[in-house]
């Protein structure tokens, strides 16, 4: 996808005003052969995470149902060769009590010519073999059976297995013959009976159970109460939290929204002083931490000064199951303390009880710039480096093993090079060096072979693979695939391959020819990471910009937005976003931070500020259908209605090394369809290159309207130029430089 | 049927938190393998075993044409089977074996108790009693499953994937027994106080004055180290009753550790002995009824008078000098010693030569170890079914950081007349295959060396140092692959002790890390007989603190070879005199204690306010300082200089420490230790078993660290130096910020040396 994002700005540049049809690509998805868990197997083949479908709830039996859909492949799935296995990673969520009518119903088919005595097909949960069924002629159409799952066997994180031992004759066989198979059909689901188990508030446990990352069913949802009216630091603090629950969540499916009271059957997260947020004096009863008025008192009852934050972790008064989160203060500095230092990733694990008041935080130095997990950052970064683990395959049917390498999304290729993969491997002795060898696949296509040519087999060995660098981008695949076969092998010998091995170190490495270096604005790199408001994983270098009167409206389209670049990064220390009703931002965080700026046009200030650089700003309460740029020049038209959002990414006009996100549109509807964009996985998967989209109810459509030489390249050091030294620096050098050359000259011909 | 605790609930009056959350842990999850059955008689009981016991958590897979499996059983010493014992096995095989060919056999120690034909049958899981011969087993027994199996009459590959039968975990052994009481002798001392046959975990009741003064409190903690050092994987749960017992009733063991004054019930449960007796809360000569000596130290066991059936063992003297001194007496090499009878007078000028039989510590640190010190022995195994031979691989150190590198040199042999072109040697470390040696040599090999790289990437460390290393032989016979279907299988591969692991280069060392504490108890165990070990106790310290400390030993010992010389050193003071390296501190969040000059803490719980300094180099301050109202443990560890650890137990409240005693005492609830210098274990109000409790480990680096520039210096001179090395430091971290500098400085050095090369050149030609 960058080379594309490249390709496009340069025809961009090179032109005048152009609107340009994007394509993004589209990673393979079909990694799905052999011995890989479903769950996130197919990590490289979406950029963002989905919502499965595939799992039916039943709540009131409290049963969740497992299919073939929900494990990674809908249509079944296809065990060839002698032997195989498939795995599939299940969990069992927190809190949940399996009952022993949990059952497992597997629909299976298989080659009418396999010898019924000889093979089998096993399936079996974390190791154990709970069926073994003969593959016999009654099995050959489609069948079914029925285990059940034993309770003690599930832990919190488990394995289906469904595995086979085929074979259509007893001698000559060839393993790799086509009428080897059994195909595990889509009817195949498991039934888990669960009871939830009460649960304890305790700041100990936190984010559970707000955020289970065991869940990996069902959305998890949050009602926010949020009021309108809060000050701009309670505002802050509902960012950072927001934020913070994002993170935690990961691709977890999440879903966040704004309430004015407390939900009757949900986790719920309270925010504000007591007297910007009514529902906390309604639930002063319940606290450990006791109300007077509309101030906290200590357990001496002493009233807390202004500037202390109070945490509480208390049962929801409408549903026991159910915890309400509160984080409050007597002052709205208080909020925005009692926030920060929640979210704080190491403070907060050593908190402990259902309440704390927050005296002072601090939040040390700045977050690492680029220090983004599991990236490639740097050439020469390891495997290890992002992450990745050393893995063996065995044997001659030795399973494919799977890499996925991202790189982070601000690094610029240079054409017509390579990427080099140094790969370090290792393989067993005695292996017939005519037929054995390692092939290499990115993302699908077959790029390199490599011989395994050692009889007395290899430890630690290296092979550079290149990759051109038009074919590696963001998110890649890289497959290994042993094929190992053991010396004077003959179908007709009882040849073993018990002693038969591959390994791919995780010492291996990448080198990119490239540097940091990303064009920007492009709306296209925020679901790659949320660039480059994310560039500080803490987002430290962002504020959040809201109408002086924000509606609940805003404050969605805030929280969809923060929650989804939660969901895109990952800090490791706490959460430094800030956020400001529009009249009271400060000058420094102006010019020096990303903004997002939400709000539709006339409501929030900022906008006013921006007229003459946004290229498609509208009137309030405009009627219009055609949308024109600041300086009546049209660029583009489209079927505008007032319902629609608008978001545009543009360099800041208070600093060119950042950039303004904005959130607008002409009414409330609108603002709705910006935060529908961010809310929704599938929506928010479809963001292509451009600075401008517009969202309506069928999703977002983007594209490019910019003005020759508003693209800016930003680089490596906090997003700021490259080295630029003055022409009289130049000069000077120059001169000197020519003194010194002429003064050696002077020598060597006795000038 | 389960019909309670193994003891009465007077023995909870003080302990009322702890000893139930053991027991529901037990018997919930089976871990500590003991679940008490309603008794036939009244002198019957039983017990049930689970194959958990015995460290097999999964199934047991008996794979190819003929496997087996050994479970080591025991029967202890005061038990006398009864009929109705029994093996209750649960297996299931694959469909594709010949009834008529495939059989399980169960056998005790070598005789057959039990033949299965693996049938159409029985190919589901199957729940089968096996009486066990109660007349033939001995205190150490074998029972071995084995298989034998088939899927054609001619033509088969021994080693096709068909061929399986699994044991599972739902088997169990099931005793019955009638306990007959043994004499007391201390011959046969650490028996009875630890029974490592039993199958219980071994309670130790310890009473102690009301004020334990320091010498007390070593002589606790020397007597508990070499108790848990010779328990080893017997499960130890201690507790401390200060003044007074708590009456036990049978199952738990009491050791009086203190003199007759300080414990005033002594002379009310203990009668007079031939030796020693009680007179006036003194000991004195029976006969003559004089005191001993104010230094003689006394040893006795006896059995309380107000509960018989209990066995106590006391250690004291008529001062704490003589306590002590019984106290080194009785773990020093009682070989030499030659305790007998049940009471031991110590002369007070009782010396022995302090032999300080140091042993290398069993993991890899920063040098080199050979199988005999890491306690690995020759093994050898046989045929073409050869089962992988395991190593338990503990490593404390990081070999990523600096490169440094691990090398195997493997010592190994294997038999003649195997097939060259598939017998080989596999090694496999966490289950990831690095290496292949080729048994090609058609007349085998007796002293075959080789040299093998580890991966270090494959070294497990953080959050446990446990490796598993697999040496997998490859035993081919030589008409392997051929349609012959009676060979003969003679083959056999071995793994020498002379094998040694070499390092090259250094490894940097992860401490502060309370996760190396994991199956190694670094770096505390850094000396077996912990003459680097100090503990230290604020004053006024309550029974529940003394017992963590107790609990703590109770993890060392259990996790170092036992040697003889031990000598931790234990503290009783506000403001102790930090004298050894590695310093253990148990205090309240109410109590403090000064720590030695260079040591800080990040995490300062005090009275009601809590606070955490995150610090990293060169200079980082994220900080919070709050006030909560919940209760926790924390575990704070430091590295204050090169090769020196403090850790800190803190406690809200003193009844807080009883969670930790119970998760340190506790196998599984250990193992769940997570890489960091900080933990905090919540108290939660909830009774839940002790393996589910919340654990939450702080892995922000600090900025000191063992054997690096970033330990603090002592000298002031060396604070200085360090000054002006983080100075620079900053400096230079500024430096690379800029990258502009870099390419104006070099061009601008390129031209004055230009310029000076040219002004040179230029006055030599003058």
């Amino acid at each position: 996808m960058k080379k594309i994002i490249h390709a496009t700005l340069g025809i961009f540049l090179a032109s005048s005003f152009t609107v340009l049809p994007i394509t993004a690509l589209q990673p393979n998805s079909e990694f799905s052969v052999g011995r890989v868990f479903a769950e996130p197997a197919n990590v490289a083949s979406k950029k963002t995470p989905t919502t499965k479908p595939g799992f039916k709830k039943t709540r009131g039996a409290k049963t969740l149902k497992i299919d073939m859909k929900a494990l990674g492949n809908e249509t079944g799935f296809r065990l060839k060769t002698v032997k195989t296995q498939r795995d599939y990673e299940f969990t069992r969520p927190r809190g949940w009590k399996i009952l022993p009518s949990s059952r497992l119903v597997v629909k299976f088919q298989h080659g009418a010519s396999l010898l019924p005595e000889r093979s089998s097909l096993n399936v079996l949960v974390n190791n154990r073999i709970l069926k073994s069924v003969a593959l016999d002629k009654d099995t050959v159409k489609s069948s079914t059976f029925s285990v059940a799952i034993p309770p003690e066997l599930l832990k919190d994180k488990n394995t289906l297995s469904f595995q086979v031992d085929q074979h259509y004759t007893y001698k000559c066989e060839d393993p790799y013959s086509e009428e080897l198979w059994t195909d595990i059909l889509p009817g195949t689901e498991m039934t888990l009976n669960y009871q939830p188990m009460p649960t304890q508030p305790n700041l100990a446990s936190y984010p559970y159970p707000l955020i289970d990352n065991l869940n990996h069913y069902f959305p998890t949802e949050i009602a926010y109460v949020v009021p309108q009216g809060l000050s701009s630091s309670s505002l802050e603090g509902f960012g950072v939290i927001a934020t913070h629950m994002g993170q935690h969540s990961q691709w977890h499916p999440l879903n966040p929204e704004i309430r004015n009271t407390l939900p009757d059957n949900q986790n719920a997260i309270v925010i504000g002083t007591p007297a910007e947020n009514n529902v906390i004096q309604s639930l002063s009863n319940k606290f450990s931490l006791k109300l007077s008025g509309t101030a906290f008192r200590d357990k001496s009852g002493i009233t807390l000064p202004d500037d202390f934050g109070v945490i509480q972790m208390i049962q929801n008064p409408k549903s026991p199951s159910h915890v309400v989160l509160v984080i409050t203060g007597n002052s709205p500095e208080g909020v925005k303390k009692a926030a920060h230092l929640l979210v704080q990733n190491q403070l907060n694990k050593v908190m402990v009880g259902q309440s704390a008041i927050v005296e002072a935080y601090t939040p040390g130095d700045n977050y690492p710039y680029r220090a983004w997990d599991n990236f490639i950052l740097r050439s020469g970064d390891r495997f290890y480096d992002l992450d990745l683990k050393t893995q063996t395959s065995r044997g001659i049917t030795a399973l494919p093993i799977f890499y996925t390498l991202k790189l982070m999304p601000d690094i610029l290729l240079k054409d017509r090079s390579t990427v080099k993969i140094k790969t370090r491997y290792s393989y067993a002795s005695q292996l017939d060096v005519e037929q054995s060898k390692l092939e290499v696949l990115l993302n699908g296509n077959a790029i390199k072979s490599i011989p395994l040519d050692d009889k007395q087999g290899k430890t630690l060995a290296e092979a550079e693979i290149e990759i051109p660098t038009e074919a590696f981008s963001t998110y890649n695949q890289l497959e290994y695939r042993f094929h190992i076969y053991p010396e004077k092998y003959d179908m007709c010998r009882f040849v073993t391959d018990v002693h038969l091995w591959g390994t791919i170190h995780n010492t291996s490495s990448i080198d990119y020819p490239g540097e940091v270096k990303t064009p920007l604005p492009n709306l296209g790199l925020m679901n790659d990471g949320g660039y480059p408001f994310t560039a500080y994983q803490d987002l430290s270098k962002t504020s959040v910009v809201l109408p002086d009167n924000y509606t609940a409206t805003d404050l969605n389209a805030m929280l969809q937005l923060l929650t989804r670049f939660g969901r895109e990064s990952r800090s490791l220390k706490g959460i430094e976003l800030t956020a400001y009703k529009a009249s009271e931002l400060p000058e420094d965080h102006k010019t020096g931070n990303n903004l997002i700026v939400i709000g539709a046009t006339g409501q929030n200030t900022l906008l006013e500020d921006l007229n003459d650089k946004s290229v498609l700003l509208t009137a309030p309460n405009s009627e219009q259908t055609q949308l024109k740029t600041a300086d009546q020049e049209k660029l583009a038209e489209l079927q505008y209605q007032p319902g629609q959002g608008v978001i545009e990414e543009l360099l800041s006009p208070w600093n060119e090394n950042r950039v303004v996100l904005l959130l607008t549109g002409v009414n409330a509807p609108a603002i709705q369809q910006t935060a529908a964009l961010f809310e929704r996985d599938a929506w928010f998967k479809e963001i292509q290159e451009g600075n401008l989209m517009v969202v309506n109810a069928n999703g977002p459509k983007s594209t490019i309207i910019m003005k020759k030489g508003e693209a800016r390249f930003f680089y490596e050091q906090d997003q700021r130029d490259g080295f630029k030294m003055p022409i009289w620096g130049w000069i000077t050098l120059g001169f000197f430089a020519f003194l010194g050359v002429l003064s050696i000259l002077r020598f060597l011909l006795g000038w | 049927m389960i019909s309670g605790l193994p003891f009465k609930s007077k023995f909870l009056t003080w302990t009322s938190s702890r000893w139930p959350k053991i027991l529901l842990s037990t018997l919930a999850l089976g871990f500590l393998n003991a679940a008490v059955i309603t008794p036939e008689s009244p002198a019957a009981e039983t017990i049930k075993v689970p194959l958990q016991h015995f460290n097999i958590d999964d199934v047991i897979l008996l794979p190819t044409v003929r496997a087996k499996y050994e479970i080591a059983f025991t029967k202890p010493t005061t038990w006398q089977l009864l009929a109705g014992s029994k093996f209750h096995l649960a297996f299931q095989h694959s469909h594709a074996l010949l009834p008529d060919r495939s059989w399980l056999k169960v056998m005790v120690n070598k005789k057959t108790i039990q033949f299965i034909p693996l049938t159409k049958d029985n190919i589901t899981s199957q729940g089968l009693d096996i009486a066990l011969p109660v007349d033939a087993l001995t205190p150490f027994n074998q029972l071995t499953l084995q298989v034998e199996q088939h899927y054609t009459n001619r033509c088969e590959d021994p080693l096709d994937q068909s061929l399986w039968t699994q044991v599972l975990p739902e088997s169990y052994f099931q005793f019955n027994y009638q306990v007959n009481p043994q004499p007391l002798s201390l011959e046969t001392y650490p028996y009875p106080i630890i029974d490592t046959l039993a199958y219980s975990p071994a309670k130790i009741q310890y009473i102690l004055p009301e004020t334990v003064s320091e010498l007390e409190a070593n002589a606790l903690a020397l007597v508990n180290l070499h108790l848990s050092q010779s328990a080893k994987k017997q499960v130890m749960q201690t507790s401390v009753s200060l003044g007074s017992p708590v009456s036990a009733e049978k199952v738990a063991r009491q050791i009086w550790i203190g003199t007759p004054e300080a414990l005033p019930h002594l002379d009310q449960e203990m009668a007079g002995g031939n030796a020693v007796a009680l007179q006036n809360k003194q000991w004195v000569n029976p006969k003559t009824r004089q005191p001993l000596p104010g230094n003689a130290g006394v040893i006795a066991l006896f059995h309380p008078k107000s509960s018989p059936a209990q066995t106590a063992l006391v250690i004291s003297g008529n001062t704490p000098d003589g306590v002590a001194l019984a106290a080194e007496y009785l773990t020093a090499n009682q070989t030499a010693i030659g305790l007998t009878g049940t009471e031991v007078i110590v002369p007070p000028d009782w010396y022995t030569e302090a032999t300080h039989p140091e042993k290398p510590s069993p993991y890899i640190s920063f040098g080199g170890k050979s199988f005999t010190d890491l306690e690995f022995k020759t093994r050898e195994v046989h045929k073409i079914t050869a089962e992988p031979i395991l190593y338990k691989l503990p490593v404390v150190t990081n070999f990523m950081k600096n490169g440094a590198q691990l090398w195997l040199d493997l010592s190994y042999s294997y038999s003649p007349d195997l097939n060259p072109e598939f017998s080989s040697l596999e090694l496999r470390l966490n289950d990831v295959s690095f290496a292949n040696l080729p048994l090609t040599n058609i007349n085998g090999d007796n002293a075959a060396k080789a040299t093998i790289q580890i991966p270090t990437e494959l070294l497990r460390v953080k959050n446990t140092p446990n490796n598993t290393l697999v040496a997998q032989f490859h035993l081919m016979p030589d008409k392997k692959g051929y349609c012959i279907d009676n060979y003969e299988d003679n083959a056999w591969g071995k793994i020498m002790d002379d094998s040694s692991f070499r390092i090259d280069g250094r490894p940097s060392s992860y401490l502060p890390d309370l996760g190396v504490l994991n199956a190694t108890m670094y770096p505390y165990s850094k000396s077996n007989t912990f003459n680097a070990l100090q503990l230290v106790l604020p004053d006024g310290t309550h029974a529940q603190a003394i017992d963590s400390l107790i609990a703590f030993t109770t993890r060392l010992g259990r996790e170092t070879t036992q040697v003889t010389g031990l000598a931790p050193l234990v503290t009783i003071s506000e403001a102790p005199e930090i004298q050894r390296d590695h310093v253990v501190v148990f205090k309240t969040v109410k109590q403090s204690v000064a720590l030695p000059e260079g040591a800080r803490l990040n995490w300062l719980p005090s009275d009601g306010i809590k606070q955490l300094m995150l610090t990293t180099v060169p200079a980082t301050k994220a900080y919070g300082q709050w006030r909560d109202n919940g209760h926790a443990i924390t575990l704070e560890q430091f590295s204050h200089a090169t090769g020196r650890v403090i850790t800190v137990v803190n406690a809200t409240r003193n009844a807080d420490f009883t969670a930790f005693s119970d998760w340190i005492e506790d196998d599984a609830a250990f193992a769940k230790l997570q890489q960091g210098f900080l933990q905090q274990q919540a108290v939660e109000n909830v009774s839940k078993p002790v393996q589910s409790i919340t654990l939450n480990a702080i892995q922000e680096t600090p900025f000191h660290s063992e054997n690096t520039l970033a330990a603090e210096p002592q000298t002031w001179w060396g604070k200085i130096i360090r000054m002006v090395v983080n100075a620079l430091g900053s400096f230079w971290q500024w430096v690379v910020n800029l990258p502009w500098l870099w390419i104006a400085g070099s061009l601008v050095v390129f031209v004055i040396v230009i310029n000076l090369i040219g002004f040179i050149l230029r006055l030599l030609r003058r």
